[in-house]
């Protein structure tokens, strides 16, 4: 997509000979145009810094223009745009089967004015205004077809179903030939055949954050939500590939089963999906009568019969009488969705129950079957396009703060990539109010305070200010030993040479000597000296952070917390604004008479005494109580206890402060609890601090789900504590004797507020 | 109250960053060396069980006892083996959480002072990581405590070397000048002192054969010790206490 003239058209999609239908006789259809173009107001920005890669296209509209309302030269310009982007569909999709030599139209994409285009059009939306999207594929007797569903109902009405004519549309015809001419491919990536909806499918995925709301019923109906949000991924989560089977389709109201109250809690969540569904249908047979028996035909008569005589199918389906009455008198083949989504739920419950009833067990019932479900649920990672469909076109965030948290806290991000954009804001490198210029312009300011005040402090062999000589050299050799050392499995670590890459052996020159000589020279470690630029990086910021904090000076761990940091941004300035403000959380495990990290010990304690009193009691027989075993978790917050995806995924969580600021005492606490048997046959403070040091962390999903039910169990005992002390101050002086007491240390962990040096 | 376990020698290995503490470690017990061992956080330790060779010369009456508690069931007493566990701690070389190591120092039996042969600092600090050690291991008789000194890294070409072989046998020799000094006469004694290299696998089970005999000892003499008097011993401890670091009752 990267035309030359095509950045100062606002139209950035156009299809041709997509019909409604009013009525069944083939006279009437009304042919015209879908397109999707730009807002006129907003320009695309160029993207720097935050990590928004290319045009920012999440901002446009949809709109349908019927042929006959529009110019004779209008009509040929988007004749011609259609092909345009029937040309960049075979450059963009090459890889799937397309030959490297396209024949292309060479159309180049005319300048239409979409103002006027907006004016003429029959309806227009906004994407964001988009809930969902079916695409119907073609068969032998039906046009391939979509149906837009919008978040507001009166809106979803004035938009009818589209039908793609793709034996007129030139640039379907176009590009079924590409396909069919140069692979012999006529399927698409997804295996289907292709047709004109394709087109617009790949163009959202492309623009926006387009999610298979996956065989809801069991039909493979190809419903598309648009930018969800989080709490619609959640109903509709389908989750194939979870490995723990940690939640499935609808389960949600899963929770229920079996017991009478299902569909109360189904109804606010899932009425409306299967409402929408609902209306869907009933649009349908009003356009097209002839697709009912279609769809029946899906089904033999023995398996509707039979979904119908399934005693859960049957009772469900009693349950919501009113519903199902309404449904099926408007389109029997609701029944069918019903029926199969039953089942498929009866199915998940199957799977699930096990899950969620060892959770609230183990959480001693303090918490809801809904609470187990939004901690299962975590299949929902901000991919980039999720990420970048979050901002508007000037690069600001559109949606809240407290919602991108809940996704991360609940899902993280995909990768690497995605994290580069959005540390730098849950690190308050970047404001999240900020706009793309205005990170720009941070970017440089960061990037002069940060060479000016610290780097050039020391970079020419000088001594910086606060330092004496001396003191500083031994910082610079403590800090070179550690960075020498850091995670030199990874790849970017790895060969400690000036361009980061392995010696190159010329096997031809081969002198065995020289080569055992220039090995020895990449590992010798009596030197410390260090080449690669990638560690050469670490050892820049921890040297300016020591010019930036004197007080403080190197301390072992900070290069393990840099290090994740920095491979992800890789990115010198960035990592060091980012170091800082981990650094804040992190400085008072640091403090020289360890007041910090001791604290941090004794609300652990005090912690696992009030949610796990018998291991506390068993680790106090062991002289243990002073949980000295889990100063290296602490410490460098698990970066030695998992592997380094996992560590990310940890601390991207602990980042949000989204339930707690010092959440990570949570995680630890559900360490205990998941190892608690085996700590229970422990009985030695060597035996324990082993256990613990060998710990490899495997499962941390789970690791997130428990931490997450402790917490929320913590506060709901801390809520029952205050309210009987209410309680008991009312009425009498006798009760509050020996009630639970949460001390101030305690209550803390329910502040969101990063905890200081100094405030300890 | 003490950790101590029975037919457990335990060893705390000391020095300054990057001296090779956890490669020894890791040598020792596990017979391999790696370039990507990390600065070693908190602390931690590995077991290597080991045979020793009661030394003849040395007539300790603790090791006769223990001997003589032990051997009875299937060993000769004339070939005088024995086997034990040692449990070799590592811990991290910054200075800055020593009193940390308070928790993992108790019970020791042996510790183990490492220098870099091409590190002139970390081998002047040694006296310090000795002090600190006695300050916090709460040791009975701190006067005839086992230390063993080693000096590692001689596999790295000799014009890198900053310690020489007369200064190190010179600090070696004088080594309990200063600790033994108010109670137990002039009474100075040297410790041992190796060279090795665990990147080359020079000496290192030589050195550890002496750490664990001294070890095995120390443990003896302790253990002969409490036997004797249980509550008399306690109470040295809880005097010790008082004396020295008060942080270290955690």
């Amino acid at each position: 997509m990267s035309a030359p003239n095509k950045a100062a058209s606002p139209l950035i999609y156009c299809k041709s000979h997509v019909a409604i239908h009013p009525s069944t006789k083939k006279d009437d259809n009304v042919f015209g145009f879908l397109i999707c173009y730009r807002n006129v107001a907003s320009s695309s920005t160029p993207s720097y810094g935050s990590g928004l890669g290319g045009e920012n296209n999440h901002d446009f509209n949809v709109a349908w223009v019927r042929d006959d309302n529009i110019s004779l030269s209008l009509k040929q310009q988007l004749l011609d745009a259609d092909l345009y982007f029937a040309d960049e569909y075979v450059k963009v999709n090459k890889h799937q089967g397309f030959g490297t030599t396209p024949t292309l139209t060479r159309k180049s994409l005319p300048n239409v004015d979409v103002r006027m285009l907006e004016y003429k059009s029959d309806w227009y939306c906004n994407i964001n205004a988009v809930y969902s999207i079916q695409f119907r594929l073609p068969s032998q007797w039906y046009k391939g077809s979509i149906i837009i569903n919008t978040k507001q109902h009166e809106y979803t009405s004035n938009i009818p179903v589209l039908f793609f004519h793709d034996d007129l549309c030139e640039s379907t015809k176009l590009i079924s030939k590409r396909l069919m001419l140069e692979s012999f491919d006529p399927f698409t990536s997804e295996r289907n055949l292709y047709w004109g909806g394709d087109d617009f499918k790949k163009f959202l995925n492309k623009n926006c954050d387009l999610q298979h709301a996956n065989e809801v019923a069991g039909l493979n109906d190809n419903v598309y939500l648009v930018n969800p949000s989080l709490q619609d991924l959640r109903n509709f989560q389908t989750n194939k590939e979870s490995s723990l089977g940690s939640s499935g389709l609808f389960d949600s109201s899963s929770k229920e089963t079996k017991k009478p109250g299902l569909f109360e809690s189904f109804e606010k969540s899932k009425w409306s999906v299967l409402g929408k569904i609902a209306d869907v249908t009933n649009k349908l047979t009003n356009d097209d009568p002839k697709v009912n028996p279609i769809l029946q035909t899906l089904y033999s008569s023995e398996t509707i019969n039979k979904l119908s005589n399934d005693k859960y199918v049957k009772r469900l389906l009693k349950k919501s009488q009113p519903q199902i009455n309404k449904i099926s008198s408007d389109f029997d083949g609701a029944k069918i969705y019903l029926a199969k989504w039953a089942l498929n739920v009866k199915e998940q419950v199957e799977k699930q129950e096990n899950v969620y009833k060892k959770l609230t067990n183990e959480m001693d019932n303090m918490v809801t079957e809904e609470e187990v479900h939004v901690a299962l649920e975590r299949n929902h990672p901000l991919s980039l396009v999720k990420w970048e469909s979050m901002f508007d076109e000037q690069g600001r965030l559109k949606f809240t703060v407290s919602e991108i948290k809940d996704y991360i806290f609940h899902g993280g991000c995909v990768d690497d990539k995605v994290r580069a954009a959005v540390w730098p804001f849950l690190l308050n490198v970047y404001p999240w109010d900020s706009s793309e210029d205005e990170r720009v312009q941070l970017y440089e300011t960061l990037k002069t305070i940060y060479e000016l005040n610290y780097k050039n402090q020391w970079v020419l062999d000088q001594t910086p200010d606060d330092f004496e000589e001396e003191v500083w050299k031994e910082e610079k050799f403590k800090i070179a030993k550690d960075v020498f050392r850091n995670d030199r499995h990874l790849d970017l670590y790895k060969h400690n040479t000036d361009d980061g890459n392995a010696v190159s052996v010329d096997p031809n020159s081969g002198n065995e000597n020289a080569q055992i000589g220039e090995e020895d020279l990449d590992d010798d470690e009596s030197t410390w000296v260090i080449k690669n630029p990638h560690l050469k990086a670490l050892e820049n910021i921890l040297l300016s952070y020591n010019v930036y904090n004197p007080d403080l000076g190197y301390c072992q761990g900070m290069t393990d917390l840099l290090s994740p940091i920095y491979h992800v941004q890789q990115d010198e300035v960035v990592s060091f604004w980012s170091f800082i403000e981990f650094m804040n959380r992190m400085e008072r495990n640091f403090a020289l008479d360890q007041s910090g990290i001791k604290e941090q010990m004794v609300t652990l304690g005090e912690l696992t005494s009030l949610m796990l009193p018998d291991l506390m009691a068993h680790l106090s027989k062991c002289d243990c109580s002073n949980l000295f075993f889990v100063y290296r978790m602490m410490l460098v917050l698990f970066k030695r206890d998992l592997d380094e995806e996992k560590v990310k995924q940890i601390w991207e969580i602990i980042f949000t402060n989204y339930y707690s600021s010092q959440f990570h005492l949570f995680f630890v606490l559900a360490i205990f609890q998941k190892n608690k048997v085996a700590i229970e046959h422990l009985e030695e403070f060597d035996d324990i601090l082993k256990y613990f040091n060998d710990l490899k962390i495997l499962d941390n999903i789970e690791l997130m789900t428990r931490a997450e039910l402790l917490f929320i169990k913590f506060k709901k005992i801390v809520m029952n504590v205050d309210e009987t002390k209410t309680l008991s101050t009312n009425s009498s002086t006798e009760a509050g004797k020996d009630k639970l007491e949460i001390s101030p240390r305690l209550r803390k962990l329910l502040s969101k507020e990063v905890i200081l040096k100094n405030d300890t | 109250m003490s950790s101590r376990k029975k037919n457990i020698l335990k060893v705390i290995i000391l020095g300054d960053s990057g001296v090779g503490k956890t490669s020894l470690m890791q040598r020792y017990v596990n017979g391999k060396y790696s370039q990507q061992y990390k600065a070693t956080i908190g602390a931690d330790f590995l077991t290597k069980e080991v045979i020793l060779e009661e030394d003849e010369e040395s007539g300790n009456q603790g090791a006769g006892n223990f001997a003589s508690a032990t051997a009875g069931d299937s060993n000769n007493v004339k070939s005088n083996k024995k086997t034990a566990t040692l449990q070799v701690w590592d811990t991290a070389g910054q200075e800055r959480f020593q009193s940390l190591g308070v928790a993992f120092y108790r019970g020791a039996d042996c510790c183990v002072l490492v220098y870099d042969v091409t590190n002139q600092k970390s081998f002047e600090h040694l006296a310090n990581w000795r002090d600190e050690f006695l300050l916090h291991a709460n040791i009975s008789s701190p006067e005839t405590f086992p230390f063993i000194i080693l000096g590692n890294k001689i596999d790295v070409d000799d014009s890198k070397k900053q310690v020489s072989t007369r200064q190190a046998q010179e600090f070696a020799r004088n080594f309990s000048a200063d600790v033994a000094s108010s109670a137990s006469d002039n009474n100075s004694f040297g410790v041992p002192l190796f060279f090795t290299s665990a990147k080359g696998d020079l000496n290192v089970d030589a050195a550890f054969q002496k750490i664990a005999k001294s070890a095995l000892q120390q443990n003896q003499y302790d253990m002969e010790n409490n036997a004797f008097d249980d509550e008399e011993f306690n109470d040295a401890i809880n005097i010790h206490l008082d004396n020295g670091a008060g942080s270290c009752q955690c």
